[in-house]
This record gives structure tokens, sequence and C-alpha cells, in this order.
């Protein structure tokens, strides 16, 4: 007879390196290349014909979905977005080959990121075998040439702790922050107003959103320091955290609505698998 | 950094994750939600129309670059100089490598006899820089290791061409 306790998360990770993460000039250095990774432009107007914003909310959404259900790394799902936007950029893309793209860019972030990657198969199973596994492989190649095989982009997770750090919070309270904002990262993902802001300004953002939407601010002080942190300018930030938690407002609608109109005899865990990240409906505006 | 998702999950926190790496039918009714064709059905022939299409393109790009005819395995004309190495030259890792059978080294398509043995012997072609191009000065190392990526995305051709290549060449030597 043997015991097997499997409770444990089976997945070994390092645990957080102090030279990583609790030296200034790796901060600076990450504000300095951050800019490098960002689309080129705005491509609904300049570069694609066939796709509309909405289409790349779908996709995201589904990517999103999949990354959840695959109990990806958080950092997965915006990095892939970040490649699909980088690619959109630059190559006018057909609407039936989008998701093939979301695909591609999904398979390409958890290769770099995880320890056990996504396999080709089950991405396009998660298609519904819309794509085959021989043209998932094709279209790596392109979109890696694509995005000049830079793949190792800065994402807003790349400053959560740096910022976090230098915040004076409750130690009891550092993991729901830090759960929160992570959260609003991928919610930033999914909404394409924020794919040319700077990843640092979406972190601040997220930690601050993440903070008051806990009650835990206390007033200006806060955005104050988070710009300071970041180099970011003071109304820009508030922006972008009024932005954040507008677009929060309005997913958590969506998801109401959408309880609504399913069979409401459903729990609500049933109801808002994945459409909205996980635990945006606990968040206290 | 673990990842939360939700009370969906909790029951089966544990098949869940043996679920990683392993076949979706493991975890049945889980996969059903997110499973799903977004835009309708999929053009392959349009699908690989448009991606011979970029691979050809951007074969062509990194010819330019780089001046070095990546089908052919050849230095083309342009501002770099390329300069052969023999395979015990340079590190191993800038060999091609065989994964399973997939890998076929490349052809020319009508280049100069005797290379196709080469190839194998020959580790690829190290750069060494003219005065001039000296933005460019990466050293070999990033040079080749740019190389060899473009080998892979050659590789993608398809079987035909090297087929007729491999005649090409084979004619050409006869009468060289």
């Amino acid at each position: 007879m043997e015991l097997l306790c499997c409770e444990v998360d089976p997945m070994r990770r390092a645990l957080p390196d102090p030279n990583l993460l609790y030296d200034d000039r790796v901060l600076h250095n990450l504000l300095t290349i951050e800019e490098r990774y960002l689309p080129q432009c705005s491509y609904f107007k300049c570069v694609q014909k066939d796709i509309q914003p909405f289409m790349r909310r779908m996709v995201a959404t589904w990517m999103l979905e999949v990354c959840e259900e695959q109990k990806c790394e958080e950092e997965v799902f915006p990095l892939a977005m970040n490649y699909l936007d980088r690619f959109l950029a630059v190559v006018p893309t057909r609407k039936c080959h989008l998701q093939l793209l979301g695909a591609v860019c999904m398979f390409l972030a958890s290769k770099l990121k995880e320890t056990i990657p996504l396999t080709a198969e089950k991405l396009c199973i998660y298609t519904d075998n819309s794509i085959k596994p021989q043209e998932l492989l094709e279209w790596e190649l392109v979109v890696l040439g694509k995005l000049k095989w830079n793949l190792a982009a800065v994402t807003p997770h790349d400053f959560i702790e740096h910022i976090l750090r230098k915040l004076p919070l409750p130690k009891d309270k550092l993991l729901l922050i830090r759960k929160h904002a992570q959260t609003f990262i991928a919610l930033c993902a999914t909404d394409f107003n924020f794919a040319m802001y700077p990843p640092s300004m979406i972190a601040t953002g997220s930690v601050g959103a993440a903070i008051c939407g806990l009650q835990l601010d206390d007033g200006d002080s806060l955005t104050d320091l988070l710009a300071k942190i970041t180099n970011t300018d003071v109304d820009c930030l508030k922006a972008c955290q009024e932005q954040i938690e507008a677009v929060l407002v309005n997913s958590l609608r969506q998801v109401r609505q959408q309880q609504q109109q399913s069979n409401p005899s459903k729990t609500v865990d049933e109801l808002d698998q994945a459409s909205t990240p996980t635990d945006v409906r606990d968040i206290n505006l | 950094m673990e990842m939360t998702t939700g009370s969906v999950y909790t029951c089966d926190g544990v098949a869940g994750e043996q679920h990683r790496g392993e076949k979706m039918e493991r975890r049945p009714g889980k996969t059903t939600h997110a499973r799903r064709n977004l835009f309708g059905p999929v053009d392959h022939e349009q699908l690989q129309q448009d991606f011979q299409h970029m691979l050809r393109n951007s074969i062509e790009g990194a010819q330019q670059k780089w001046n070095f005819d990546f089908l052919r395995d050849t230095p083309a004309e342009g501002l770099l100089q390329w300069e052969e190495l023999e395979g015990h030259e340079v590190p191993t890792f800038y060999h091609s490598c065989v994964v399973g059978d997939a890998w076929r080294p490349l052809q020319h398509l009508d280049g100069p006899l005797g290379r196709e043995d080469k190839i194998q012997h020959f580790a690829r072609v190290a750069l060494t820089e003219k005065p001039k191009t000296s933005k460019k000065t990466g050293g070999k190392r990033i040079l080749e290791g740019n190389k060899r990526r473009q080998t892979s995305l050659t590789d993608c051709y398809s079987a035909k061409k090297r087929v007729k290549t491999n005649v090409q060449a084979a004619a050409k030597k006869s009468t060289s």
C-alpha cells in the first residue's frame, strides 16, 4: 500500500530570487526596455481590414479561458496577447486565421514561461479541431519570424513585485492584493485600449486598482507613490486606473447579464466560467 | 504564482493538476466550454498558401539582410563576407541537429557539386566582417545562430523541390 498525498502543487518552483526582486537596477532596466515590445501601431486603423476590435476581444476571451482551464502560469496569457498584438500590428490577417494565431501565441508564450508547456495537439482540440497541429507548427515559424524572435517581452507581471515591495501594505493582505492585481492585468490584456500602454503603467494601475478595491488606500498619497515607483505621470496613472476600474465594471455587468440570460437554477460558479477573469466578482469597488 | 481558477476546480484540483501534459479526455466535461471554433470553418488551402507566401517573404528578407542564400546554402553578393569553416572549428551546438527523421539538409538549386556531403561534415559557414559593416559586428556566434534558424525555416520547403535540386546538382556535377 502506498500512501500518496496529491494535494501539493506538483509544479516545482524556484523561490523568489532577492537578487532579481530587490535590486532597483532590475526595475530600471525593465523600464528602459519595455517600450521595445509594444505593438508598432494601433493596427485596427492602419493594418487590418478583415479584423474588428470585437474579434480581438473574442479571441482574447477564448485564450484566457484556455489558459485558466489549463492552469497556465499567470504571465502566459498577457505574454501571448503581446505576441498577438505585435503580429497584428505588422501583418494583415484574415478573420478565419485569427484563432489559429491566438493558439500559436499561447503555444509560444507557454513554451517560454512554463515547465510543462501546452502541446500543439491540445491547443488544436481547443479550437474544436478547426486547425491541425501541423498548421500550428508552420505558423509558429511565421509568427516567430515576424516577432523577430524577440519573445522575452516585458509584461506587467514583471513589475508587480517591484511595486508591491515599495508600498506600505499590511503583510496579511499582500497575497490578496497580488491576486487582484494579476486579475486586473488579465482583464487589461483582453481590452485593446490597453494594448499600446507600457506594461509598467498597466502594472501600476492594476496594483492601484487592487488596493483601492480592497479599501486599503489612504487617498492621493498612494497614487503619488505608485507614480514615483515606475516613473509614470500621475495624471496618466490616475486615468489608467480609472480605465481599469471601468473595464472591471463592464465585465461584471456582462457576467450578470449572462447569468440572467441563462438558466437561473445554475449556480454562480457554473456560470461565470472565465468569460471574466476569476476573482473579479470578489472585488469590491 | 499559482493560478486560482475559482471554485470550479476546487473539487477536482488533483485531477486538474494531473491533467497537464496528458490527453484532454482525462477530464470529461471540463473542456467543453473553452473548446470552440470562433470564426467558422478554416480554409486550409488558403492557410497553406498564406503560409508559403509569408515563409518565402521571410526567407527573402533574411537573404537580403545577411546576403546569404539560405535555400542554396551559399553566400550571395553583398556587404558581408562569408567564410567557410570546418565542422570541428565551431562548437557542436552550431551543427545541424536531427529531430526524429524530420531533418533533411537543404539542397542547392544549382549549387556546386559535392556540397551535399560538405554540409554534413562542414559546419555551416562562419562570417567575418568587412570593416565597413561594423554595425553588424555581433560576432560570429550570433550570426551563425541566426543562420541555423534560417535553415530550419527553409526545412519547411517541400520535398519535391529537394528531389529536383538533387537532379540539378547531379547534372551540374557531370558538366563541371
